[in-house]
């Protein structure tokens, strides 16, 4: 029988940035204080034909998906987390603001200087499981940070994009494009 | 059953040139590359929409009365190609732009003469025919549409200029281009190519 209890266990955070960046290397985010979700936005387009009656779709398109992941750090480094904003800012100071505009890929590859995109990775050492977002940043709130006498439990809200640097692709378009996989980051 | 939902794919817009235009150079100085003798002008926001306007004359007789004809006559058509590019190649879309004003040499800056001809008596993708080949891709459908003779026209381009992604407005038009026959034969409507069901004519 394969059906069990699901757990994924003690779920680490681990971010990796662009070269130019505070983690340019694989760093350790956090632990969150409740479950982290994961939550998958996936678009669709019916096809509607007036035999059909018009409201019911015949078929449905596939217009591809983004993720959401949202988690509660209570035991984290603060200064990787400032390093995630400022990158999710597109900015390469944290607090200092980018150019408007400025595209988070930059036009270039995962790593590259000018792509402020997060490689987003949570860990599964009991459900073996583990999540790897290629491209990931913090967005709408993107942070919550409460500050006082009690921990502070920050509200993070991360979202991973098929991002592209040619979305004709050879005529193959988003064909076999890797949106998350199972091998973290090293 | 042959019939199904029609999904063209991913449409990525391919230019060919007149011969004259010889290299493409990017604001660096890079030479852009071609695929032949196309080159990539870009992807569309959303579907590239082909209209063609059919063109015919009634054929009036006093015995069919006066307000419905007893034939029509068929005087060709022309197509308008629509679409909102971007992904594009902001370098060949100023040759696209610059050859619709017959062949601006420096866009913007030193005009073709007014009244010039856009094919100037020669084959399309020759030396000096200022239409432009458009070539629109169908990777899924596998049915791409080609118009030899095409140029930017009536409000050719919108730019929109500012701190989001410029999505520029292109509105092309598609004629069947008639040039004298090699042997001085007079311009023949008949056997004019204004629409291919292939990528490329060459």
């Amino acid at each position: 029988m394969s059906r069990v209890v699901y757990v994924n266990g003690e779920t680490m955070v681990y971010v990796k940035g662009n070269t130019a960046s505070p983690i340019a290397n694989i760093s350790e985010l956090g632990l969150a204080e409740s479950p982290i979700r994961v939550t998958l936005d996936s678009r669709y387009l019916d096809v509607q034909v007036d035999a059909w009656g018009g409201e019911i779709p015949i078929d449905v398109q596939n217009r591809l998906s983004a993720i959401n992941v949202s988690m509660s750090l209570v035991h984290f480094d603060p200064a990787v987390l400032e390093a995630c904003v400022e990158e999710s800012m597109g900015a390469s100071t944290f607090g200092v603001l980018a150019r408007a505009g400025n595209l988070m890929g930059g036009n270039a590859p995962r790593f590259n200087p000018l792509n402020h995109y997060i490689g987003l990775n949570l860990a599964s050492p009991v459900g073996l499981r583990p999540w790897r977002f290629y491209f990931a940043y913090l967005v709408g709130p993107p942070m919550d940070w409460p500050l006082g006498t009690e921990r502070s439990v920050v509200t993070l809200n991360w979202r991973a994009v098929p991002y592209t640097q040619d979305p004709w692709n050879g005529g193959l378009g988003a064909s076999g494009y890797v949106l998350f996989d199972r091998t973290l980051d090293t | 059953m042959s019939r199904a939902v029609v999904i063209n794919g991913e449409c990525l817009v391919k230019v060919r040139f007149g011969a004259h235009i010889e290299h493409i150079f990017d604001p660096l100085g890079e030479e852009i590359e071609s695929e032949g003798v196309f080159y990539e002008l870009g992807l569309s926001e959303d579907q590239i929409r082909i209209t063609p306007r059919f063109v015919h004359k009634d054929i009036r007789v006093d015995d069919f009365g006066d307000e419905v004809p007893a034939e029509v006559m068929a005087k060709l058509a022309e197509i308008t190609i629509t679409m909102k590019l971007i992904h594009y190649d902001p370098s060949i879309l100023d040759v696209c732009i610059a050859e619709s004003l017959g062949g601006n040499a420096i866009l913007g800056t030193e005009m073709t003469g007014a009244g010039a001809l856009m094919g100037q008596n020669v084959i399309p993708g020759g030396e000096g025919n200022h239409f432009i080949g458009l070539s629109l891709m169908s990777p899924v459908l596998n049915k791409p549409n080609f118009f030899p003779t095409s140029y930017l026209a009536v409000r050719p381009v919108e730019i929109p200029l500012g701190t989001e992604r410029t999505v520029v407005l292109c509105n092309w038009r598609a004629i069947p281009y008639g040039r004298p026959g090699l042997d001085g034969s007079e311009i023949q409507s008949s056997g004019t190519r204004l629409w291919l069901p292939v990528s490329s004519d060459v």
